[in-house]
């Protein structure tokens, strides 16, 4: 186990390639975690307000959005979608590789994701509060701004620790096709150049990193939640 | 004030339309209260719904101190709305607000500044005795001290009109007291236009001054309480005044008659008046005595036995100005 430990410690892919790739997996899930949630949590708002008896009901809209918009992009799996963005990519960021250019592929995949998320913690908002809302003379917009989305918090953290969780493991794939990080540095050496040690180390790396996240979401909802 | 004209709601189903309320009068003075009391499906919530525009009328006006609600569309609905404070069965208080946060919330939206609001709000939670909790979050409550912070924050616009579907159903027997004598002190302190939704007589007993029986959608019968409660077999009077359940007397000898004692306070009952001119007793096969709205009301059922037949003791109670009817006859007369 020391001689294993050891072992790892004086290899240079460790000591010198393990770090940037990390800092890489964390500006992929950083920007595209960050994104994701500005992108996707008015996109859930518009999906639970526009659905039949909604606060402002829209079919047109609810349905373009919800079939078109989220369902289709949310059954093409990651591997394609990623792949097929990438001339999209080019033309937004420049480049098709580095951690910036996967954030795009990332986002795109996990908003559609993160506003259905978005769509079932406002569903979960009891209809009395929306009417208390409404009759002592608030806007659509204050319903959603002061109630819904307040009362649904606990709800709407936990799916954003859970759509955080989504993206460590996208970011993974995403390195295969240039976004680099801790996936590219398992599939490079602990893949191609088979050496297990490396291809554990990372394992463990994005198991502690996933727990953390989860971890610190788990305690925001408990602050959040008054219940 | 509230007047309500010929409201009329109809729900548009797949297959069918449901008329839930069919032409609905009331009017509810200030300083007052007035019950409406149904059964399940009778139309109580939708009409709280509709008088509050929750939902919007099929037709039918709902004024609110002469304003006609139904014909004010937005930023003048909303405004409007200041003026009249809901009550709702599950309080539906914020949880994610403190205790104060949710009385202020009207104000928020009335653009009342945080200073004044933070006072208000206090003055309010001492107004309806939760002066303690200010920072406490709805969820640490009991369900009485709930409905206490949502008639806190009904009360937050200074409204002149309180509109209650419901408000103590989801309570014990001690709390819905309690509730209920909030709401009366805060009519008479504030001289407040109430309109209470109950399915529970208790509610209407205790604090009504006017009632109406809301029945598929429509008020079958409507008055101030003594008034309702004083007509001789009316609905509304039967259920205020009900008599426990008498096993096997309809089927006693001779028949059963019903007397309505109002306002007989120390008097002789109509009863024992009765008993006096015809020289026979009247077995007492069920009764009741209520005093509602400063008023007693005694209903009385009892029997008559031959040869006195009950058309006769009906007769005598109606000459002298006592309401009375025939319940039951038996085939043993004459
Ligand atoms: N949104 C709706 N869509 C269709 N029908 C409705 C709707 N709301 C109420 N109804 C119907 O209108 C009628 C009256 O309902 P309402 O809720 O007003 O009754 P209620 O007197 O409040 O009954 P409860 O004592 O059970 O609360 C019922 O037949 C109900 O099914
Ligand atoms: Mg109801």
């Amino acid at each position: 186990m020391i001689d294993f430990l050891t072992q790892l410690a004086a290899n240079p892919v460790v000591t010198n390639a393990l770090w940037p790739a990390f800092l890489e997996t964390l500006l992929m899930v950083g920007v595209s975690g960050v994104a994701t949630v500005v992108l996707g949590l008015p996109v859930g708002v518009v999906l639970f307000v526009t659905q039949p008896g909604g606060l402002a009901h829209n079919r047109p809209v609810n349905v373009v959005l919800g079939s078109v918009g989220v369902n289709i992009t949310r059954s093409v799996p990651y591997a394609i979608l990623m792949l097929s963005l990438v001339p999209f990519t080019r033309w937004i960021v420049g480049t098709s590789i580095g951690p910036i250019a996967a954030s795009v592929s990332l986002t795109i995949a996990a908003v559609p994701f993160f506003a259905r998320l978005v769509e079932a913690a406002l569903r979960e908002v009891a209809p009395g509060k929306v009417d208390a809302a409404h009759a002592m003379g608030s806007t659509r917009f204050q319903t959603v701004w002061k109630v819904l989305l307040p009362e649904s918090a606990p709800a709407l953290v936990a799916g954003v620790t859970t759509t955080v969780v989504t993206l460590i493991g996208y970011s993974a794939m995403a390195g295969l096709i240039g976004g680099g990080g801790l996936g590219r540095l398992a599939y490079n050496y602990g893949y191609q150049r088979f050496q297990p040690d490396v291809m554990v180390l990372i394992l463990v790396i994005l198991v502690v990193l996933v727990q953390l996240v989860q971890w610190a979401g788990d305690a925001v909802v408990s602050k959040v939640d008054h219940r | 004030m509230i007047a309500v004209t010929d409201l009329k709601k109809v729900y548009r189903q797949a297959t069918r339309e449901v008329r839930a309320l069919d032409g609905v009068a009331l009017t509810v003075p200030d300083n007052s209260v007035h019950g409406v009391i149904g059964q399940s499906g009778a139309g109580k919530s939708t009409l709280v719904r509709c008088i509050a525009l929750l939902d919007r009328p099929t037709s039918g006006v709902v004024e609110v101190n002469g304003t006609d609600l139904t014909a004010v569309r937005s930023a003048d609905l909303r405004r409007a709305r200041r003026r009249l404070g809901v009550v709702f069965q599950h309080a539906n208080l914020f949880d994610s607000r403190t205790v104060a946060d949710n009385v202020a919330y009207p104000l928020e939206l009335a653009g009342v500044g945080r200073a004044e609001r933070a006072s208000r709000a206090a003055e309010l939670l001492g107004l309806v005795g939760l002066a303690e909790n200010a920072d406490a979050h709805p969820a640490q409550l009991s369900g009485g001290q709930r409905q206490r912070v949502g008639i806190a924050r009904a009360l937050a616009t200074d409204p002149d009109v309180l509109l209650c579907d419901e408000p103590t159903s989801a309570l014990d027997p001690a709390t819905t007291g309690e509730i209920l004598d909030l709401i009366a002190a805060l009519k008479a302190r504030l001289g407040l236009a109430v309109l209470v939704i109950t399915h529970e007589m208790t509610v209407v007993k205790r604090i009504c001054d006017s009632v109406s029986l809301l029945e598929d959608g429509r008020v079958v019968e409507s008055g101030p309480l003594t008034e309702v409660v004083g007509a001789f077999g009316s609905r509304l009077s039967e259920s205020l005044l009900a008599l426990p359940p008498a096993a096997g007397a309809d089927s006693a000898e001779g028949g059963t008659v019903e007397v309505l004692d109002v306002g007989r306070d120390g008097e002789l009952s109509a009863l024992t008046t009765a008993s006096r001119h015809f020289g026979v007793d009247f077995p007492v096969v069920a009764a009741t005595v209520e005093r509602l709205a400063g008023t007693t009301f005694g209903r009385w059922r009892v029997q008559v036995l031959p040869p006195l037949s009950p058309d006769e003791v009906v007769g005598y109670f109606s000459a002298n100005g006592v309401q009375a009817g025939v319940t039951a006859t038996t085939g043993s007369v004459r």
